[in-house]
């Protein structure tokens, strides 16, 4: 339970910290150098919306599953995302929680948020999944 | 059993891609009531200053921008982040990365001054980036050193 309110906190609060910043959002989501330029624009405009709605969904009994299915396919992209990048040697700052400079942390770092978010989404959705909600 | 949770799970993740394709309608649809809306295609900062008609930065190699060093005669502009410059610079160098220069338009100090601008090396771009931006603020000779850190660090160079 603590932990579904913790991630739909996270998430909730990233979609709604980016949601002013598209701009930045979509700078960040360029300097990974994997999307291709048509995919970004969309991206960058929905994902901040995508992470309010799964947030939010999270907390209601009858969506938690597959919120949590979502906030699991969500981190596994950023986790791929980072490590790439990280494999590469690139320097990236995503604006995952739009233009709060605490949040820009280096490729390393953001790897490691993935890496933990990923754990944490896991985890949740196996909980829920087994009791069934 | 394992019948029934795969189409728990495929019904689930029906949802997720119906949830994700509104989502991104949603986005789209807002974008076009914002007053600076996000182009489509996306195009990166060089590209868009590139539209605007900002000049091209010039490119320079390390024997120019160690003899540039050496004599003094230019302003070196670190184009990466904070705790990268912290970790290591070109000795005088200045911070200026694009997440900065985004913000705040640095002093008139380097307006009139020869700069050169260089971030990693290798492919990185936020040199180029930095580099347009200050020629469109008005500094009128900037240079990019496209070795960058790497390979100047790696020359292990001293006065």
């Amino acid at each position: 339970m603590i932990a579904r309110i913790l991630l739909a906190l996270i998430l909730a609060s990233a979609g709604v910290l980016k949601l002013p910043d598209p701009s930045g959002v979509a700078e960040g989501m360029a300097a990974f150098r994997m999307l291709p330029a048509w995919a970004i624009a969309p991206l960058a405009l929905g994902i901040p919306v995508f992470e309010m709605l799964v947030g939010v969904f999270l907390l209601l009994k009858g969506f938690s599953r597959p919120a949590a299915l979502a906030a699991t396919g969500l981190s596994l992209a950023f986790v791929v995302l980072y490590a790439s990048a990280f494999a590469r040697g690139l320097d990236v700052r995503c604006s995952c929680f739009g233009a709060l400079e605490i949040f820009r942390v280096t490729t390393a770092g953001g790897l490691a948020r993935a890496v933990v978010l990923l754990g944490l989404s896991a985890w949740v959705y196996w909980r829920v999944s087994r009791r069934g909600a | 059993m394992g019948g029934v949770l795969h189409r728990i799970f495929f019904r689930d993740l029906a949802l997720v891609a119906l949830a994700f394709v509104l989502s991104l309608a949603a986005g789209i649809l807002a974008n076009r009531i914002r007053p600076d809306p996000l182009p489509f295609p996306y195009r990166d900062r060089a590209s868009r200053m590139k539209e605007e008609g900002v000049k091209e930065p010039a490119v320079i190699d390390m024997a120019a921008a160690e003899s540039a060093w050496r004599a003094g005669s230019a302003v070196f502009i670190d184009a990466r982040e904070s705790d990268f410059f912290e970790e290591g610079h070109i000795p005088g160098a200045v911070n200026l990365s694009i997440s900065a220069i985004k913000n705040t338009v640095p002093a008139g100090v380097f307006l009139g001054r020869p700069l050169i601008v260089y971030c990693s090396g290798g492919d990185c771009e936020d040199s180029g980036v930095v580099a347009r931006a200050l020629l469109k603020m008005g500094c009128r000779d900037v240079a990019v050193f496209a070795g960058g850190w790497e390979e100047w660090s790696a020359a292990g160079i001293s006065r």
